[in-house]
């Protein structure tokens, strides 16, 4: 029988796997942001499924909520950061970011 | 409980943290602050050996439970006299900066630095344990490695710099598994109780030869010793006041200083005391012939301390402790000496090639007096320090195997023939450039001419065993005594007459004879040392290089998703047990 649980879990793992397969190939700092946030969303989703059902439900969603508020200042930073590399390279494709390398 | 043996190091290290600060407040006060701080230390090192009655270790706290590490200090006969001379040496080069590093940008960085290296130091010195010790002989390496690159604007000041840090991390890395290893086998890493294990069951036969092994290395790489010391050379990069530091106060005594403090260990193998006695004896002898040839003033003295070093890691070989300790003291009193007088003349003329030198006896009094000082410590003149130390190590050696007696006697010969033609090139003949050369500030001519007595008369405190007493200074017999007064005078008539009475038949000779071009090129070169690390360098560490580089690419989305899978992995492995 297939439980909640399962389904969280089972979309969870579905979600890291799909993040990490578009960050590699995403051609795009923006993407690969998002791609990243969604990496981050699985495990968030497989943290709070492996807590259901559990003796001690509190803490696996406390865990789940602070992820997401570190996830939230990771992507504030990140958005900054690709903020600034527009503004010195004018685009936002890494590929073409490393040719204008040194 | 007795503070100052904290302080001591303590001060220096909590002075690094301030120099920001008031660097930031009043900049000119920035050099005279860590002159007082090294004051300070010097003071409260010298208490601590006045008050000095009986060895102990002294607690304070825990400091790493799950390792059995208490933060303690060592309190010895050889910890106290080392910390003396180590806070008076730096003491006298932090004022010898204030007149040398005037002027020049990034003082905040170079006093802190320097503050934090002779902390280090200091802590490294007073360490009860093994891995308080580790702590601080790290610190010292990263010290060194950016002081070495202080004038980080110069490419070959970084790259000796960065040449400095990898060469002494093999050696650390060494001692690193060592200090593994002995935790593994006794579950401590003091001093006292590694010591007191030394022939137990878990320490003896090839588990002691191991761990003695792996310390040897690791001194071998802190002292410069071959094949190790080829970052020694290119450390002349840095200041001169610098380069003191690390070859008379800090750094390269670490490393004899570590074999001398867990001494009992090597004595219980005899296969340890030879490889001391073989690395030694290499080390003395190619440095001393490599400084026979340089062209540098301050490559010569460079080579001159990995002789040194190497004749202290010879009185180890031959047990006896005392003589090392004591050529440690003599050859950080002289090498000190003779790199601040080095210093001196290079801030008056602006070069470092002998070549361009000459005749600054004249000009530069204070300085030569200093250097002469300096030379003839290291030749071995009696009663200056370096004559009682250098010849307790040749008396050792007369005493236990006279082979390794007469080879000390040849590296005296060229010792002294290397000092004498350093101090020819520079301060004799005629002046070799045309601009005008005055004596230095009294900065700097003070802290030479203090450090000029001290070579002088040093010996009276410490063969009164006055002030500490770790074993006495005796007089060597009469065939020792003569061979080595023959060896100074055969070794300083030979660079007289090379260098000043027939500069110009040595010329001759050297042109003429393809041999002696042929040799002369290759001790430039260092004897190839370099050559062949850059050859293994580019066979092992590039086509491992370019092996890695088809996996990691370089490409932003690749190399991500490949450390993500890898975070996985791992985590799938450690959840199913299998790591």
């Amino acid at each position: 029988m297939i439980t909640d649980q399962t389904i969280f879990l089972v979309t969870g793992t579905l979600l890291v796997f799909i993040g990490i397969a578009s960050v590699s190939i995403s051609k795009n700092l923006i993407k690969t942001l998002m791609s990243f946030q969604v990496v981050v969303f699985g495990v968030n989703l497989t943290l709070f499924a492996s807590g259901l059902g559990g003796a001690d439900r509190a803490l696996s969603d406390a865990f789940v909520l602070l992820s997401i508020l570190v996830g939230a200042s990771v992507e504030a930073v990140g958005l900054a950061v690709i903020v600034a590399v527009h503004r010195k390279y004018g685009t936002l494709n890494p590929d073409e970011i490393r040719r204008l390398r040194g | 409980m007795i503070l100052a043996e904290w302080l001591l190091w303590l001060v220096p290290l909590s002075g690094a943290a301030l120099v920001p600060v008031v660097s930031h407040t009043k900049k000119e006060a920035t050099g005279w602050f860590a002159v007082a701080v090294a004051s300070a230390s010097l003071l409260l090192s010298l208490y601590g050996a006045l008050t000095f009655s009986a060895a102990e270790t002294e607690n304070l706290a825990v400091w790493l439970g799950f390792l059995n590490v208490q933060l303690q200090v060592t309190i010895d006969g050889l910890s106290v006299l080392v910390s003396v001379f180590v806070a008076f040496l730096s003491l006298l080069i932090l004022i010898f900066s204030l007149g040398y590093m005037k002027g020049e940008g990034g003082l905040a960085r170079y006093y802190s630095l320097v503050l934090l290296f002779v902390g280090s130091m200091l802590g490294l010195v007073m360490a009860g344990n093994l891995i308080q010790f580790y702590f601080f002989w790290e610190l010292v390496g990263l010290c060194s490695a950016l002081l070495i690159a202080f004038w980080s604007d110069r490419e070959a000041a970084r790259r000796a710099g960065l040449k400095a840090f990898v060469v002494t991390h093999i050696g650390d890395a060494s001692l690193l598994i060592a200090v593994i290893v002995l935790f593994n086998a006794l579950q401590t890493t003091s001093f006292a109780s590694v010591l007191a294990s030394v022939g137990g069951s878990s320490l003896q036969g090839t588990a002691l030869l191991t761990v003695g092994v792996l310390i040897i290395v690791g001194a071998m790489g802190k002292s410069a010793q071959v094949p190790l010391h080829v970052w020694l050379p290119d450390a002349m990069e840095g200041p001169s006041t610098v380069s003191a530091l690390i070859h008379a106060a800090t750094m390269v005594n670490a490393g004899v200083y570590l074999v001398i403090r867990m001494f009992p260990l090597f004595q219980a193998s005899g296969l340890l005391m030879d490889l001391l006695l073989g690395v030694g004896l290499l080390s003395a002898s190619v440095g001393a012939v490599n400084a026979l040839a340089s062209e540098d003033l301050k490559r010569v003295l460079a080579y001159s301390t990995i002789s040194q070093l190497g004749l202290m890691f010879v009185a180890l070989g031959l047990g006896s402790w005392v003589a090392a300790t004591y050529h440690m003291v003599s050859q950080g009193l002289f090498k000190a000496l003779a790199f601040l007088a080095a210093g001196s003349v290079i801030h008056a003329t602006g070069t470092r090639n002998l070549e361009e030198m000459g005749g600054l006896k004249r000009v530069m009094k204070y300085t030569y007096v200093g250097f002469l000082a300096a030379v003839l410590a290291m030749s071995g003149l009696p009663p200056l320090i370096g004559f009682w130390s250098k010849d307790a190590i040749v008396s050792a050696a007369f005493a236990g195997n006279s082979t390794v007696g007469f080879a000390l006697i040849a590296i005296s010969v060229v010792t002294a023939s290397y000092g004498f033609r350093a101090l020819i090139k520079v301060f004799h003949g005629e002046p070799a450039q045309q601009r005008s050369v005055r004596e230095s500030a009294t900065t700097m001519v003070a802290p030479i001419a203090v450090l000029a007595v001290s070579v002088v008369v040093a010996w009276l405190a410490l063969d009164a065993q006055s002030f500490v007493n770790i074993g006495s200074l005796a007089f060597p017999s009469a065939t020792t005594f003569t061979l080595s007064m023959g060896a100074l005078v055969v070794g300083a008539l030979v660079s007289y007459v090379a260098f000043s009475a027939r500069p110009s038949a040595t010329k001759q000779l050297m042109e003429r004879s393809q041999a002696m071009v042929r040799l002369r090129d290759a001790l430039l070169e260092g004897l190839g040392f370099d050559r062949l690390y850059n050859y293994l360098y580019a066979r092992g560490v590039k086509g491992l290089a370019s092996l890695t580089s088809k996996v990691e690419t370089g490409a932003l989305g690749w190399d991500a998703a490949l450390v993500l899978l890898t975070l996985i992995l791992l985590t799938v492995l450690v959840a199913g047990g299998l790591v």
